[in-house]
């Protein structure tokens, strides 16, 4: 899987290896030019270099992307920006199992 | 919350098309009228257009990505892609336009990002006459 950042000309500016990383430029690219962020949009591609999935506008986007990663089990949490300043707390959208060690947000920051 | 570090640079494998060789590329357009001036604009990268590369991203660590415009090997990433855009009303183009690249004609590619996607650099006048087809996908 990559996932790609694409401006309003269909044109991609940059490229990841995964969601977590991809998560993380998008909110820095808000950070630092909110009206391209507000253009932007995050696709997934699979293998065969086909979307994969729904578009994610920077509204979409969780407020943290993470991973808590265990010996046998992956449970990535979001928290919606939905409910970012409601009553709502963190929200468990996703869970999988996976083997495999993930990249956590604060490992992205901390390179 | 950003990153401690900017995007390193990208190693890309820019390339002009060889002599005898043809590349066939789908590049998303906005019009199918060759003769409206969103056409050409369809060929104009971001540098054409007079904005800046985006810095804190792949493209202010490689700013020749904001002279290029995207292409993909297939027409059916292009269009799965338009597609996909359009579903968040962010459409770029409900057209796609197949591309047949012939060297000497200063046209330069990278194969970047996801699998089959890449990045052509040309004058956009050239890079229109390019098009040797274009269709309309079906926008859900």
């Amino acid at each position: 899987m990559k996932w790609m950042l694409l401006d309003e000309l269909g044109n991609a500016f940059s490229s990841f290896d995964d969601e977590v990383s991809a998560h993380a430029a998008f909110r820095s690219l808000a950070a630092d030019e909110p009206e391209a962020a507000d253009r932007a949009l995050l696709l997934a591609y699979n293998d065969d270099g086909r979307p994969s999935g729904e578009a994610v506008t920077f509204d979409d986007l969780p407020v943290w992307t993470f991973s808590v990663v265990g010996w046998c089990a992956e449970v990535p949490l979001f928290w919606s920006r939905s409910t970012r300043g409601l009553s709502g707390g963190a929200k468990t959208v996703t869970t999988s199992a996976r083997t495999t060690a993930t990249t956590t947000e604060a490992q992205v920051l901390a390179s | 919350m950003r990153p401690r570090n900017p995007p390193r640079r990208l190693q890309l494998a820019r390339r002009a098309i060889a002599e005898e060789e043809t590349y066939v590329a789908y590049h998303v357009v906005r019009t199918r009228d060759r003769e409206h001036p969103d056409f050409l604009t369809s060929f104009r990268s971001r540098i054409a257009l007079g904005l800046p590369p985006r810095t804190w991203t792949q493209e202010g660590a490689n700013p020749e990505i904001a002279d290029g415009i995207s292409a993909y090997m297939t027409g059916e990433a292009a269009q799965e892609t338009a597609r996909a855009a359009n579903a968040r009303g962010r459409g770029f183009g409900e057209y796609v336009a197949e591309m047949r690249l012939t060297g000497n004609s200063g046209i330069e590619i990278v194969e970047w990002g996801a699998n089959g996607h890449l990045t052509i650099w040309g004058d956009p006048l050239i890079l229109s006459q390019t098009v040797t087809d274009i269709y309309f996908y079906t926008v859900d």
